[in-house]
Formats: structure tokens, C-alpha cells, sequence
């Protein structure tokens, strides 16, 4: 009974207090269909939306099929789900993920559950807001390149797509009366309200949040505690219903971005990391920002190792015992230096003494966030697989 | 829209409430554009060749791009005269102001996409800028890039038409931007091949919560190269000396592995993407363009890089 006690207590202290409130007033008819529309379960806020990007059932079965379409890469050889597979949780197994030009990313491919409640997009970069303007970056950026619609070969592309009468009449009933044919906004507009339905919310931790306490075993119960807990202090960068706080929706809408150091590098004794990969930094100039990057969600993390921003933990135990340590300490390589020493590191990761059961735990809790449901449902798989 | 822009002609200009009269007596307007390294024409079929700290290195150039805004064209008294600019796919003008897209490369020659890892250019080629001017012009002034209202109405754009042209190239996605100008080249000296990348564009755009540059008119960070040059004539010819702009660099840039990603080292080539902290290319670059590295603001008498010819 402690036990149960104990992990409400966590519970609350992990989604936050005070949404009960907000949840009490009544919910508009228009709030009732987007929450349908978009598959939003009772336990989660609605999304933040642009007002300009209203998501219709249309204009997201238009989303899933660009999103799973080689023709919208500069060579036809890679679509936005090359990186993002759906049974990986839109994440893709790799370290890092190669272009269709086969230029290596920097950064690992992050999955795709619940991307329309963060703060910002992306690894390390505080201006990108809203879907639509991150999505700008997989399909135009030209270093490195990703799908490869640079100036050059974009308008053959989208002329591939209005060629087609199939994709043409998709368009034309997402976008009824736009006119214009097949134009990039509108590819941006669908792949957005596409990815803002990947909502991932029926892990058993949902089930157990929503009053299931059986959904969790004793031992994930115990992990939770640990994850709630002061000790281990998962829950300051990784609380909330996203399971980060870099966190936003529509109650929400304006929050700060949070970015952090969590001492994985160290490379010049000064908290410098690796040049191919530094964080926040690369965009603000400001030293402070050095090796800050957004907390992930860890919705799913089972399925989506390799970890961290630059895919180098293997496992889920690499990262458990990296923030145990309070960083990494490299004595070789060309990455040598202690992580533990980064000046510019949170507060939150300090360290912390842990028996390998109660890693075991914690472990086990964050395999309780996999949601089996979420990377098999049919509304976000390939349709040409079906 | 042509009207609205005649107004706003009219009060930039000082023309008083006469604005409609002078219709007859407008003559045409032309800016050439043309790339040059040290006098001699290049492109992408002429290559050049700069002297770098351990001998010449031959310049196979990729990709000249440039928007050109703020156009302002004077008589031999200083006095702004009447400018109308045409309207065409490499010459639009809005509300939120006009801008031309001066692009001085096909895909022939060292331009084809497979001469640099980082190709983009287009076949499209446009070498001037057009229009109607009420008088004898005897110097003109202009602004490189998107002007910042134009960039706040594109960049925050998610209508399904999207940027019209020619806004709908060089878009800075990573930096909820544009680029004003593209300069994308091979590098072939002593020490080997590479390739160049100088990429001007403004930066600190990001929003504040919403959207970028929907709380806020202009970026942190301009880095729009002013130009003001004596000109003599209505049909003007313009050079961007492309010597000018890569004086003084060493040719030598980070080297990645291509499969990690980690830094092999350093080899020929040339990194600048605005970034002054981290890209040292950029503080020659941007001093050859007058842009002030401090704050990213211009002065046209600092900008050697656009001469008239």
C-alpha cells in the first residue's frame, strides 16, 4: 500500500500538479473534434496549433503519404520515413542517419511520438517553434543534406507530384479551393498536421496514470519512484505527460526554451565538446551555451537507441550509468577529457549512488513508456504497405 | 500595387503630388550584373585563379546568387529620382516591399551539380534589374539581400501558395531566414581539391514562442551588404568582383570524415554561413561586403566587393 502511495505521489510529482484544474472546464465541441481528429487520449492536454495550419482528416492522410514518398527527395532515393520508421517509434536504429546524398547527419534521428508538444524542434535550436518551420529543414537544408529539395531540383519535384493524378487529387482535397497545384507550402502544411497526429499515449504507463495500477509491474513501480525521486532527478529534464519539459500545449502555449548541458563531453578541460556536435552554441555564439542540447522525449525510448544528441550510448543502461556518474569521463580517444568537470553541465546531473536493482528499475520503467499501439497503428504506417 | 508603390517611390523620393505627370519622360532602367575576378569575367564556364599563401588556386565557380533591394536611383545633384521596377518572376514587389534576384549561374560548366559535395544552383539565370526611371541616373544605391519586412512576410508565410518568386530560393532553414547571397564554388590548389561555400544571410530570427519574426520586424543580425556607387548612366553595369571577395582567405577549411563526421582536420576550401564565431573566412568576407562583424549592420563605402564596371 506505501508502495501505491508512494508511486500517486510520483506520478504527480513527474506530470505536474494543477492540470486537474484546467481539465474541469468544460471542453468546447471544436476541442472535442480536434481531440477525435487527432487521436488525443483524455489524459493529455490538446496540442498548442498554429492558427494557420488547422489539421483536417484530410490534409493528414495527405501528410502520411508525402511522409512515406521518395519522390519528395532531390533523388528520389529517400523519403522523410527512411530516418523515421514507424516500428522504431519514427526513430531509425541508427547512430546517425546519411542523406539521400549519403552525407552523414551530425545529429541522431530523434523519433516522432508527441512532437507537437515541444517547446522547440530539433536537437539544439531555440528558434525552430513550430512544425512547419522545422520541417523546412529535413526537405531544403542543403548542409548537410537530408532530402535534398535545394533551389536547384525543388520545382522538378514538386512537378513529379502534380504529374501524378492520385497525389494531384490528394492535394486538391486537403487543400480545397487553395488552387496553385502542388506547392511546397503545401507539402509543409500536410507532413505538419501529419506529424502532429503521432500521438503516442497508450503505454501502460498511460494505463497506469489513468488509474490501471496494475498496468505497471512492482518492479517498474519501484523504477518509478526512483525516476520521480530527488536522487536520480530524471524527472526535472524529463517530467511531464512528454516525458521532457521542453514542453508546450494548448493551455501552454508561450513557454521558455530549455536547453541543457548534461556532461557528456569535456574535450579541452573547459567544457568544450566534440566540433561536430556542440549544441545551442553553434547557433547563439554565447559560451554558456556550449554542449546544451533539448531533452528528448523518452516516450518509446526502448525502441529508439542509439541515445544522446550524437547516437553514442548503445544502450539504455549506458545512460543510466552515465547520469549516475554525473557524466562521462573519456581517459582515451580523440574525445578524452571528464564530462563530470563540464562547467557549463545542469545542476541536475550530479551523480547519484544506485544499486544495480534499482537501475534495473528504472530501467524497466522506461520500457513501461513503450506503446505497442503507437508503432503499429495503421493511420501512421506506409500506405504502400498496406 | 503599382500605384501603392508609386506613393511610396514618391515619399522615399521627395517628388511631391506630381508623381502621375512625368509618365512620358520616364526612360529605361538597368542594372547589369556580372562577376568578375580582377577585371576578367568569370562564370561558370571561366573559371579564376587567386593567389593563396601557398600559391594560385584555380576558382571553379558553382553558384552566384544575390538578392538586390532598396534600389534608390540618383541624378548628377544627388536628388532620388522616380523608380518604377518591373514585375517578373525575378522582380517582386509588395506591401511589405520590392526585391530582384540577381542569379549569375546555370548548371553548365564548373556549375553542373556534381562538381561540389554541396550543389544548389539553378538553371534559371537572371543578369539584371529592371524598370523605368523618371531622369538621367548618375549613381545608384541598393541593398543586397531580402529587406527584413519582405523576409518577416515570407518566412512566416504558411498560406498553401507559399513565397512567391523569386523569394522561393535561398531559404536558410536551419536559420528561420534567407540568404542575401550565394557563393558557392570549387577550390583546386597545392594542397588539393575542396570546395567553397560563402553563404551571407541574416541570423538571431528565431522566434519568441510563436513563429520566427512574428514578435519582432527584423533579425538580430542583418548582414545586409549595402552598395552605393557613381554610375553614370540609366542602363549601369555592375560587377561583383569575386577576387575581392575571397582576398586575403588561406584556403584552408575543417575536414570531416565524410562517414563519422568527426574533424580529420584541415584541407582546401572555405567555410563562412555568417557565423563569425566559429567560421573565420567570414570576418574577411564580411569586411570585403562592409558588413560590420560587431552587429551585422552596413556601410556601403566598406563594400569593395560590388564595383561599378
Amino acid at each position: 500500500m506505501s508502495r501505491r502511495i508512494l508511486c500517486a505521489a510520483c506520478v504527480a510529482t513527474i506530470l505536474g500538479c494543477g492540470s486537474e484544474e484546467e481539465q474541469t472546464s468544460p471542453a468546447s465541441a471544436a476541442d472535442v473534434e480536434l481531440r477525435t481528429l487527432l487521436g488525443v487520449p483524455e489524459h493529455f492536454q490538446l496540442p498548442w496549433i498554429p492558427s494557420d495550419n488547422p489539421p483536417t482528416a484530410a490534409r493528414i492522410e495527405l501528410g502520411r503519404h508525402l511522409f512515406y514518398d521518395e519522390r519528395l527527395s532531390g533523388n528520389q532515393t529517400q523519403s522523410c520515413g527512411s530516418c523515421h520508421e514507424q516500428a522504431l517509434a519514427f526513430a531509425d536504429g541508427k547512430q546517425r542517419p546519411q542523406g539521400s546524398t549519403g552525407v552523414l547527419h551530425p545529429r541522431n534521428s530523434q523519433g516522432l511520438a508527441n512532437a507537437a508538444y515541444f517547446t522547440t524542434l530539433t536537437w539544439a535550436n531555440d528558434g525552430l517553434r513550430t512544425l512547419e518551420e522545422q520541417i523546412r529543414v529535413p526537405l531544403l537544408s542543403d548542409r548537410p543534406i537530408e532530402l535534398g529539395l535545394v533551389d536547384g531540383v525543388r520545382e522538378e519535384a514538386l512537378a513529379r507530384l502534380e504529374a501524378d493524378p492520385v497525389t494531384f487529387a490528394r492535394f486538391e482535397e486537403a487543400f480545397p479551393n487553395a488552387g496553385g497545384g502542388v506547392t511546397l507550402n503545401k507539402v509543409i502544411l500536410a507532413l505538419s498536421s501529419f506529424v502532429r497526429s503521432m500521438i503516442s499515449g497508450s503505454s501502460r504507463f498511460d494505463r497506469y496514470v489513468q488509474g490501471d495500477t496494475e498496468a505497471l509491474t512492482p518492479q517498474e513501480r519501484d523504477g518509478l519512484v526512483l525516476f520521480g525521486g530527488e536522487r536520480f532527478e530524471c524527472f526535472h529534464c524529463h517530467g511531464g505527460i512528454l516525458m521532457s519539459v521542453s514542453y508546450r500545449d494548448a493551455n501552454n502555449p508561450d513557454p521558455n526554451p530549455i536547453f541543457f548541458n548534461n556532461g557528456l563531453y569535456n574535450v579541452d578541460g573547459q567544457g568544450a565538446y566534440p566540433e561536430s556536435g556542440q549544441g545551442l552554441i553553434e547557433l547563439t555564439g554565447d559560451p554558456s551555451d556550449m554542449g546544451a542540447f533539448r531533452p528528448p522525449s523518452l516516450r518509446n525510448i526502448e525502441l529508439t537507441a542509439p541515445y544522446m544528441h550524437d547516437g553514442s550510448f548503445e544502450t539504455l543502461r549506458d545512460v543510466l550509468e552515465h547520469y549516475a556518474a554525473g557524466g562521462t569521463n573519456r581517459t582515451e580517444g580523440p574525445h578524452a577529457g571528464d564530462g563530470r568537470l563540464n562547467p557549463f553541465k545542469s545542476n541536475f546531473v550530479r551523480g547519484f549512488n544506485a544499486t544495480e536493482e534499482e537501475l534495473d528499475s528504472v530501467e524497466a520503467f522506461l520500457r513501461s513508456l513503450t506503446d505497442e499501439e503507437f508503432v503499429s497503428d495503421p493511420r501512421f504506417s506506409d500506405p504502400e504497405e498496406e | 500595387m503599382k500605384k501603392t508603390f508609386l506613393v511610396l517611390a514618391c515619399l522615399a523620393s521627395g517628388c511631391g503630388d506630381d508623381s502621375t505627370e512625368p509618365e512620358e519622360s520616364m526612360q529605361p532602367f538597368e542594372l547589369s550584373f556580372s562577376a568578375i575576378a580582377s577585371e576578367a569575367m568569370v562564370g561558370c564556364n571561366s573559371p579564376m585563379t587567386v593567389e593563396g599563401p601557398e600559391g594560385p588556386v584555380r576558382i571553379g565557380i558553382s553558384d552566384v546568387r544575390f538578392y538586390v533591394s532598396d534600389v534608390v536611383a540618383f541624378d548628377a545633384d544627388g536628388n532620388a529620382l522616380e523608380l518604377d521596377l518591373d514585375e517578373n518572376p525575378f522582380q517582386y514587389r509588395s506591401d511589405a516591399g520590392e526585391v530582384a534576384l540577381v542569379d549569375l549561374t546555370d548548371r553548365s560548366g564548373d556549375c553542373a551539380p556534381e562538381t561540389i559535395d554541396f550543389a544548389e544552383g539553378t538553371e534559371r539565370v537572371n543578369e539584371s534589374v529592371t524598370g523605368l526611371v523618371s531622369g538621367d541616373v548618375d549613381r545608384v544605391s541598393f541593398v543586397v539581400g531580402v529587406p527584413q519586412p519582405l523576409m518577416k512576410a515570407v518566412v512566416t508565410d504558411f498560406t498553401a501558395e507559399g513565397a512567391p518568386s523569386p523569394l522561393n530560393e535561398m531559404h536558410w532553414s536551419w536559420a528561420l531566414a534567407h540568404r542575401h547571397l550565394v557563393f558557392n564554388f570549387s577550390v583546386q590548389g597545392p594542397a588539393g581539391d575542396g570546395d567553397g561555400y560563402v553563404h551571407v544571410g541574416s541570423l538571431e530570427c528565431g522566434g519568441d514562442g510563436v513563429r520566427a519574426l512574428t514578435d519582432r520586424g527584423e533579425c538580430g543580425r542583418i548582414n545586409s551588404p549595402r552598395v552605393d556607387i557613381e554610375v553614370g548612366s540609366s542602363r549601369a553595369e555592375i560587377a561583383v568582383d569575386l577576387s575581392t571577395l575571397l582576398e586575403g582567405l588561406d584556403f584552408v577549411a575543417p575536414v570531416y570524415d565524410p562517414t563519422t563526421f568527426e574533424l580529420l582536420g584541415e584541407g582546401p576550401g572555405v567555410e563562412c554561413h555568417s557565423g563569425l564565431d566559429t567560421q573565420p573566412d567570414c570576418v574577411n568576407v564580411f569586411e570585403a561586403l562592409g558588413i560590420d562583424t560587431a552587429d551585422g549592420s552596413a556601410e556601403a563605402s566598406g563594400n569593395r566587393t560590388f564595383v561599378s564596371r
